[in-house]
């Protein structure tokens, strides 16, 4: 005799459910990885998951929080995302860092989940980029077959490393393009960032299940899209162009996992159409005149603080717009 | 769908009262046998009419989960006499005469439990007036709801008497267009369209909540099915509006029905007609935004049309609002429901009034939707209700 409130029927969706789409997700490009790098890169996702998830236990029990809303499984995510933007060869306790990093300072004093102005996982990546950037982009040469050492460390020496696509790219060198590698994720990068038709696919697959926005998804690919054709790297043609932009770094990445954040990200879906254009070239600018290869999570941060202002301005022009239509032609019995 | 079937309660409990204003019961004597129909007392102008036949038991104060504090009498049924009204020839049928017809069959609307009387004088308008122009009467038809089906039930026995009371009701009024809106099914709306005739036949969007009866040029009348029914009935043979048609219903429920029992039942004597057996509890009003009942005993008054006996089931507990933005895309007025919730936890009245929390009329579909299972449509109305001040809504609650 307990739900003694309206309505008495309710949607079967839930947040879990989210967020187990999101963890279904990151398992599909874990094992993308694990086909091509051994088990290691799923080694750093579990590292940086349960620490996530620890870091996330404390703070509820600092904060006074319920403990079962570590069960959503949020935490989960934001390790898993942070695991699958490493270097497969990372030492392990970067991840770790990254994680710890994104739950204690960036979540939980912001009041948790829910509450966070910053994307936790994008914020522990632009530490770990700032701070330990040659932990960050020394990547294994995908072509030598080896597979990682399951150790904490990996000596130097004993691994062929080889120059992401991304650096390439940064240096202006012109990179030996082969349409079907970069289509099948078949090139040098982060764990789970270079999967390039898996991730369409993924976001696919949430937009579907309505786990992603349609409205922040489609206008950031298009824009990205877009502006890679538009502006071609020098002396490349725009559909190779319109290939290695998209392929290196992070972004295709950030388009399913990053900018979906439902927390940081608008709510109204004029604000997530602007937001998915804006942070889509944003990205672009950090990824081509960046410091770093891979400057997306610095992009993603920067939207993150414009979000909320997007938010309600989008729908502010938009309610002002069409109040006047929506008022209602009913007329009550009393006025 | 099921059709209408008839139960006949051993008592009723019909309002005489309320707490404020004490209404005489006027030439009853104790033990005083009641016919059907016959005037119990005068509430407002108009008379509450005994709906069977039979014994005044005596009087009690009840709390109802609707109306608040009523003083009832208590009618033991017993026989089947009637008192028929004066039937009016067609000369006769000025739309004053309609109105004051309606006061005295005690028509109510089961929209809102409003007497028709008071909303179509209200209505009403000038002959010279042009109000009739852009403007049309609808007989909501639509059982705007997941259980309720009453209104369906209605048509479905006899539509052409609803359109009778319509065209009394519009001619009330002085109106020249009308029509039933529903969202029937395919077959269902061919068969109404055939027996009233394709023109008064509107045909709504299958959505909830149903804001648009009408094209969207008119400004809309709207009254119930049941109440045109009445109107029509009291009209022409001289009925006057003592019974209603209930859709009682819900997941509890092995077999739902739409009952036509007289006012004041008890809601026990509903559920024990549909069988009711295992756990439940009573919800008055629809699957959305109905009341929470808890006294059986509730007598059944003009104004509700569903009842709902739903099993108790587990309620989460809510997670905070992780911003997945589809109490937004739900909402038919194009409010910003996690942003007011927002804000007045936060204490922010004063900025609340810059996005419009009372435009909100609480259909409750942003709870519905809401994946972490807040109860987003109470918190918007009672924002809603703060006018910019936190202290605004402290201690005004009616009913404590």
């Amino acid at each position: 005799m307990n739900n003694q409130s309206a309505p008495y029927i309710r949607t079967e969706a839930r947040v879990s459910g989210m967020m187990m789409d999101m963890l279904l997700a990151s398992l599909v490009l874990g094992i993308f990885s694990f086909v091509t790098y051994g088990p290691r890169p799923l080694y750093i996702m579990l590292l940086s998951c349960i620490t996530a998830v620890l870091c996330e236990l404390v703070c509820c029990v600092i904060g006074r929080r319920p403990l079962r809303m570590v069960l959503d499984g949020t935490a989960a995510i934001t390790g898993l995302t942070i695991g699958l933007l490493m270097s497969p060869m990372v030492d392990a306790w970067v991840p770790m860092v990254g994680a710890a990093f994104a739950i204690v300072v960036v979540k939980a004093p912001f009041g948790g989940t829910g509450r966070n102005v910053f994307n936790p996982a994008a914020a522990g990546v632009a530490l770990l980029t700032y701070c330990f950037p040659s932990q960050m982009f020394t990547y294994p040469a995908i072509e030598s077959g080896v597979q990682l050492p399951l150790t904490m460390t990996i000596e130097p020496g004993t691994v062929v490393t080889e120059v992401s696509l991304a650096a390439q790219l940064q240096n202006h060198a012109i990179p030996p393009v082969d349409r079907m590698n970069i289509l099948l994720g078949n090139f040098t990068g982060p764990i789970g960032a270079t999967a390039f038709l898996i991730l369409l696919t993924l976001a696919c697959y949430l937009m579907v299940r309505r786990t992603i926005s349609p409205w922040v998804v489609i206008p950031y690919f298009a824009t990205c899209a877009l502006l890679a054709w538009v502006f071609p790297l020098s002396s490349m043609n725009p559909a190779n162009s319109f290939l290695l932009q998209l392929g290196s770094g992070y972004i295709l990445f950030a388009g399913v996992f990053l900018i979906n954040d439902p927390v940081t990200a608008p709510r109204f879906w004029l604000g997530r159409l602007c937001y998915g254009i804006l942070s889509a070239g944003m990205v672009m600018l950090m990824q081509r005149h960046g410091n770093y290869e891979a400057g997306t999570c610095f992009a993603i941060l920067l939207m993150n603080a414009f979000a909320p202002i997007i938010d309600r301005w989008s729908w502010h022009g938009w309610y002002a717009l069409t109040r006047r239509l929506r008022t209602r032609k009913e007329v009550p019995a009393y006025e | 769908m099921r059709g209408i079937e008839d139960v006949t309660p051993a008592s009723v409990r019909l309002p005489v009262a309320t707490d404020d204003t004490v209404f005489p019961l006027a030439q009853l004597p104790p033990d005083a046998p009641i016919r059907c129909g016959e005037e119990l007392c005068r509430m407002d102008d108009m008379p509450v009419l005994s709906s069977v036949c039979g014994k005044v038991e005596g009087t009690l104060m009840i709390h109802h989960p609707l109306y608040g504090p009523l003083q009832c009498a208590d009618i033991l049924r017993d026989g089947t006499d009637e008192v028929p009204l004066p039937i009016v020839t067609e000369e006769e049928l000025t739309p004053d005469a309609i109105i004051e017809l309606a006061r005295e069959a005690a028509v109510y609307d089961e929209l809102d439990g409003i007497p028709l009387w008071e909303k179509l004088s209200h209505w009403q308008v000038t002959e010279e007036d042009l109000t009739p122009l852009h403007s049309v009467l609808v007989a909501d038809g639509t059982a705007n709801d997941v259980y309720g089906s009453a209104p369906w039930a209605v048509l479905k026995e006899d539509a052409r008497m609803v359109l009778d009371g319509l065209r009394l009701a519009a001619k009330a009024i002085r109106f020249t267009r009308y029509h039933i809106a529903t969202m029937l099914p395919k077959r269902r709306r061919r068969a109404l369209k055939k027996a009233v005739g394709r023109a008064y036949v509107y045909t709504v969007g299958d959505e909830y909540p149903v804001t648009v009866y009408a094209d969207k040029s008119m400004e809309t009348y709207r009254i119930g099915v049941q109440a045109c029914l009445a109107l029509a009935q009291a009209v022409r043979e001289g009925k006057r509006h003592t019974h209603t048609v209930v859709t009682v219903a819900g997941d509890a429920l092995p077999a739902p029905h739409n009952l036509r029992v007289p006012f004041g039942t008890n809601i026990a004597a509903l559920l024990t007609a549909c069988q009711a057996q295992s756990e439940h509890h009573i919800v008055l009003g629809d699957a959305m935004v109905g009341i929470p009942c808890t006294d059986p005993h509730t007598p059944l008054l003009p104004g509700m049309t569903t009842v709902l006996a739903m099993s108790p089931r587990r309620v989460r507990t809510p997670g905070p609002c992780i911003g997945c933005g589809r109490c937004a895309e739900a909402c038919h007025v194009g409010l910003l429901p996690y942003e007011i919730v927002r804000r007045s936890e936060n204490m922010h009245y004063e900025r609340l009034q810059h996005l419009y929390p009372s435009d909100c009329d609480g259909c409750g579909v942003c709870s519905y939707v809401c994946p972490a299972g807040r109860d987003v449509a109470q918190e918007v109305l009672e924002a809603g209700q703060t006018k910019g001040t936190m202290f605004l809504n402290w201690g005004e609650d009616e009913y404590e």
